[in-house]
């Protein structure tokens, strides 16, 4: 309804001057594409996919800002392909940048299958049925998109970006669905597209709009898994993935800061026993393995908000979120149980790990967090001294 | 000129470029908020776009809005754009704004714009304008092609980025020529006149590559930080071990060839008991201390490494093994010369050294790093403080 009202406004507008404008846009951003793709290797299949996609979109302005000089069935042909095609082309690096299922066959045919209709269409002169032939492939596309969209992203990225995609996806199945419709409603609606023989400023629009909304949640979305990638780099140990010292210690501050308003957290201590022999046995990337095996069977113990950071060589720390003494030593038990059951084989050899832990509870009036580090650092030296392979947790303050 | 421009084709281009702009500021705009990419840049970069759009919008309608909002507004939007581009260059390297000569500009140009009286001939207004654009957007392309050079890209490569920026330049003098050769008063935007709709397609064009090219630079910026963080060990700011690894097999692959090389192994004595008598943070301070002691024995071809915890490997190209033995001994001196004291106490650091050159019977780079190793522990078991090269 929007739409109908706006047409006045839109019809002040030159739509083959829009077109042109809309060329030009889509015509740089094909090189952006590319050199996204070619040079910085970024998301190369799904840069190279928008950049065909934009340059088809290009050949579609510059054939709809041509249209009312046009040639018969073969022009009519080429504008809705190239239009079509562009539109499964976004849809295709939209579904691999969010790691959708690849399914060549069905795209192919989806795709294929909406061109051949569309051109015996085109051929036999009945330009409205190809027009809603390649409105309704469009639909089945961009709709195809949206579906594989619900599942295909991780849950860590921004749920804006995800909007951004779908609403984008969206866009493209409205537009298809009016464009397959407005053929067989009243003359009115079709005049909203194509008035006189000739494409109107809000198709051009429209179409604008679409792409580049498309471009811009793509963009975001590389961009910010570039961004989280640095961020991670700086955060986490490259070996382990744990979080470096360095961010554990932040994270413990702001534990220690929360601590005082009421959120209370344990810390637990641990180091690899005998880690030199291990070492030395293996070499040292069967240590870096087994630091690598010890990470990943304690995360499994641990819930998603708790904090795994690696402090030294190969000493661990954890921050429980909202577990008192009882909970922490439990946790530890299962860590330790859970390394000293799983075996590591590293090139034809298994070895059994084990690990010594250290509980304790932060007090309120511990500074920055470090003297309770501390505390469940002397559990651990007592479980060391103790014979390993054990937990020992600090006496509850009175 | 038989070429007739018509009115409905600038509306539109009037159109197109406003809404280009305000598309451009919010992809700017989601690319700050929601990908948080260098969000002071992006921020100001949107505030770019979205002040250019305003200023060419209250400039078409001149004489169809109130004087009051088309006239000085306008040109004081067009200076403030032009201030924002400015200041966000040195943001995008993650360096202060740099809004001084923005805001300098804009003060006294808005000033001066509202003394003068926008009557009759306005080229006066338009060289001025076209002055304080021409300064912002000059200093704006010069401090971008350092910046690029500073990131280590060569002139032609820091040319390609920032050309864009000095073509809007070149464009700002075109101006100001015109509007001295140019008899009568300057023109509306509106105007149907081929050279009017020429320069609305050029300012189009040049919006898009310019925030095209902003675009790369930001990204540039990002990918140089993370293959840093991915070479570099984030305490001492030397190689990690996957890099220096990466290098030893490169210099391995150069003896092959004929380029002798040494490598020298570097562990801190005691480490563990310094850890556990000061604590974490001054066993940092104690690594961050070691490798600046180090550094002056090191040519600019020398590659230092962190390859464990207290363990660093230097690589030293086109050197035999006396000459390794020789830095090593003299880099020994240093670290104990380097006088390192934790919350005012002194604590004496020293380190054993292992030196190896690679031999024609080493199989990689590993097995030379290997031997320096075995000289590491020797050094060890003799006592430490002690440079032992194995042959």
């Amino acid at each position: 309804m929007m739409a109908v009202s706006m047409t006045p406004v839109l019809n002040a507008l030159d739509a083959p001057t829009l077109f042109g404008v809309v060329a030009v846009f889509h015509a740089l951003f094909c090189g952006v594409w590319l050199l996204l793709a070619r040079v910085w290797r970024m998301a190369p299949r799904a840069s190279h996919a928008m950049a065909v996609g934009q340059l088809l979109s290009t050949l579609n302005a510059l054939l709809l800002a041509s249209l009312p000089a046009r040639v018969g069935a073969w022009h009519e042909f080429a504008v809705q392909a190239t239009a079509l095609v562009a539109v499964s082309l976004v849809v295709l690096a939209l579904r691999r940048a969010t790691r959708q299922r690849r399914n060549r066959l069905a795209w192919a045919w989806v795709g294929g299958g909406g061109l051949l209709a569309v051109l015996l269409a085109s051929l036999a002169g009945l330009d409205g049925l190809a027009r809603s032939l390649a409105g309704f492939s469009m639909v089945a596309q961009a709709g195809w998109g949206l579906w594989g969209l619900r599942r295909a992203t991780r849950p860590d990225e921004p749920v804006w970006i995800v909007a951004l995609l779908g609403l984008s996806l969206a866009g493209f199945v409205g537009m298809g669905l009016l464009r397959g419709l407005t053929p067989w409603l009243d003359p009115r609606w079709e005049a909203l597209f194509v008035a006189q023989g000739a494409p109107t400023s809000l198709l051009a629009l429209s179409q604008w709009l679409l792409m580049a909304l498309a471009g811009v949640g793509l963009i975001n979305l590389l961009v910010w898994r570039l961004v989280s990638r640095a961020r991670n780099l700086l955060r986490r140990d490259s070996l382990t993935g744990a979080l470096n010292r360095r961010a554990f210690q932040a994270e413990l501050v702001e534990a220690q800061a929360l601590l005082k308003r009421g959120m209370g957290f344990a810390l637990v201590v641990m180091d690899v026993d005998h880690f030199k022999r291990v070492n030395d046995s293996v070499g040292h990337a069967g240590g870096d393995a087994a630091l690598r095996h010890c990470v990943r069977l304690w995360r499994d113990c641990l819930r998603d908000l708790d904090q795994l950071g690696r402090l030294g060589g190969e000493e661990f720390g954890v921050i429980l979120w909202d577990a008192d003494l009882a909970t922490a030593t439990l946790v530890a038990e299962r860590m330790r149980e859970r390394l000293n059951q799983t075996p590591l084989i590293w090139s034809g050899k298994t070895l059994t790990l084990s690990a010594s832990f250290g509980v304790a509870l932060p007090r309120a009036h511990d500074a920055e967090g470090e003297i309770g580090l501390a505390r469940a650092d002397a559990q651990l030296y007592r479980a060391k001294a103790q014979g390993r392979n054990q937990v020992c947790v600090a006496a509850e303050a009175a | 000129m038989n070429w007739v421009v018509t009115a409905r084709e600038m509306q539109t281009l009037l159109v197109a470029n406003i809404g280009l702009y305000l598309l451009l500021a919010v992809a700017w705009w989601s690319l700050a908020v929601v990908a948080r990419l260098s969000p002071v840049a992006s921020w100001t970069l949107a505030g770019f776009n979205l002040t250019a759009g305003a200023a060419v919008l209250l400039r078409s309608e001149r004489g169809l809005w109130p004087d009051s909002l088309t006239l000085w507004p306008s040109d004081v939007l067009l200076l403030m754009s032009f201030a924002l581009l400015r200041a966000a260059i040195p943001a995008i390297a993650r360096r202060a704004l740099a809004w001084r000569l923005g805001v300098a500009v804009l003060l006294s140009g808005s000033l001066i714009l509202a003394v003068l009286p926008y009557e009759g001939d306005l080229r006066w207004h338009a060289r001025l304008i076209n002055l304080g654009l021409l300064s912002l957007v000059l200093v704006a392309a010069w401090e971008a092609h350092g910046l690029l050079r500073q990131a280590g890209l060569r002139t032609r490569a820091a040319l390609g980025f920032s050309w864009p920026m000095f073509l809007l330049a070149l464009l700002m003098i075109g101006r100001a020529v015109d509007s001295l050769v140019q008899p009568g008063p300057g023109l509306d935007l509106r105007t149907p006149t081929p050279l009017n709709y020429v320069s609305l397609w050029g300012t189009l064009v040049l919006a898009l590559v310019q925030n095209a090219n902003f675009g790369f630079l930001v990204l540039l910026r990002l990918v140089l930080r993370i293959r840093e963080l991915a070479e570099h060990d984030p305490l001492t700011g030397v190689y990690n071990r996957l890099a220096f690894e990466a290098r030893l097999e490169r210099a391995y692959r150069g003896f092959t060839r004929g380029r002798d090389f040494a490598v020298v192994m570097i562990d801190m004595d005691r480490f563990k008991k310094l850890n556990d008598a000061l604590g974490h943070a001054a066993g940092d301070a104690a690594l961050i201390r070691l490798v600046q002691a180090v550094r002056p024995c090191l040519r600019e071809v020398d590659q230092l490494g962190r390859v464990g915890g207290e363990e660093f490997a230097l690589l030293l190209p086109d050197t035999d093994l006396a000459g390794a033995a020789l830095v090593a001994e003299r880099m020994r001196e240093l670290v104990v010369e380097s006088g390192f004291e934790w919350l005012g106490s002194a604590w004496p650091l020293s380190a054993s050294f292992g030196v190896a050159a690679a031999r024609p019977e080493d199989t990689s780079g590993e097995a030379v790093l290997a031997r320096a190793d075995a000289g590491l522990y020797l050094a060890k078991a003799q006592g430490r403080n002690l440079v032992q090269a194995s042959d």
